[in-house]
């Protein structure tokens, strides 16, 4: 099964698994229980490049599952946001690459997640410059 | 959900799995050298336990061939040694009900065994341990 990109070159398309996996344990439990030390993990509050495990742990932190598809908790609104094609497709694209058996996020999901860490990210900025911006004032 | 156009298959119904599928993997490097760069001599006894570990504990375990690669230490000499990685898919409940037996066996190899740090990979990412639990 073939799907034709704009380049021209035409690939093979992505099968869905959707086999029900073992529940997932939290890395960061697993990293407590044994003292060690993560080399690429939790949030970077320095606004540093997000990683597709950040992504990835944060979907499974937060989605929840209510009887039909798992939902995302504490994402009650649903609001229009302008996006190209192009952008929807890459979100498609990271959702298919964090996936796996047991556990499929949609595009809109993956782009959910990467909205709140953004945000993350801009309020502990915010926050530091306020802490730094009192400490020359006062 | 992913791509409209994506096929959909229930690869266990279609193969025929009827055991669980362990969607995390746990892989620890044994190493072969000292954090000086002296060999430690018994890296297959080391082997052989994680693999009877893992194997206990998740129901199966691998061990790859000696691999290179290179470390470096905390004079920032690069040690290259020939690490053999342990792999191990895991099965959630015996897995967290056993850290306590990998945590004794990780950080005895790090004593034991004069290392700078352990490695091991947890579902894709990882990590290192720098002080060892004493004996």
């Amino acid at each position: 099964m073939k799907a034709k990109e704009q380049s021209g070159r035409q690939t093979h398309v992505r099968i869905r698994d959707t086999s029900t996996a073992l529940a997932r344990i939290d890395p960061s439990q697993v990293a407590s229980a044994l003292d060690a030390e993560p080399v690429d993990f939790g949030f970077s509050g320095g606004g540093g490049p997000l990683s597709l495990f950040q992504i990835r742990q944060e979907l499974l932190d937060r989605l929840r599952s209510t009887g039909g598809r798992p939902s995302l908790a504490e994402a009650s609104r649903r609001a229009k946001i302008p996006l190209s094609a192009a952008q929807w497709k890459e979100l498609e694209g990271i959702a298919a690459e964090v996936a796996s058996p047991g556990f499929a996020p949609s595009a809109g999901q993956i782009a959910s997640v990467l909205l709140s860490l953004s945000l993350r990210t801009i309020r502990s900025a915010r926050q530091e410059n306020h802490v730094a911006a009192t400490k020359v004032n006062g | 959900m992913a791509s409209e156009t994506e096929p959909r298959l229930n690869f266990a119904e279609a193969l025929g799995v009827d055991a669980g599928i362990s969607a995390q993997c746990f892989s620890v490097y044994i190493p072969d050298k000292s954090r000086d760069g002296t060999e430690i001599g018994n890296q297959r006894q080391w082997v052989l336990e994680a693999l009877n570990l893992l194997g206990q504990i998740n129901g199966g375990a691998t061990a790859m061939p000696p691999c290179e690669g290179v470390w470096r230490n905390e004079q920032a000499e690069v040690i290259q040694e020939h690490p053999v990685v342990v792999y191990s898919y895991v099965v959630p409940e015996a897995f967290l009900a056993n850290l306590g037996r990998i945590r004794e066996f990780l950080h005895r190899l790090g004593r034991e065994t004069n290392q700078g740090e352990v490695a091991f990979e947890f579902d894709g990412s990882f990590y290192r341990i720098h002080q060892f639990d004493e004996g």
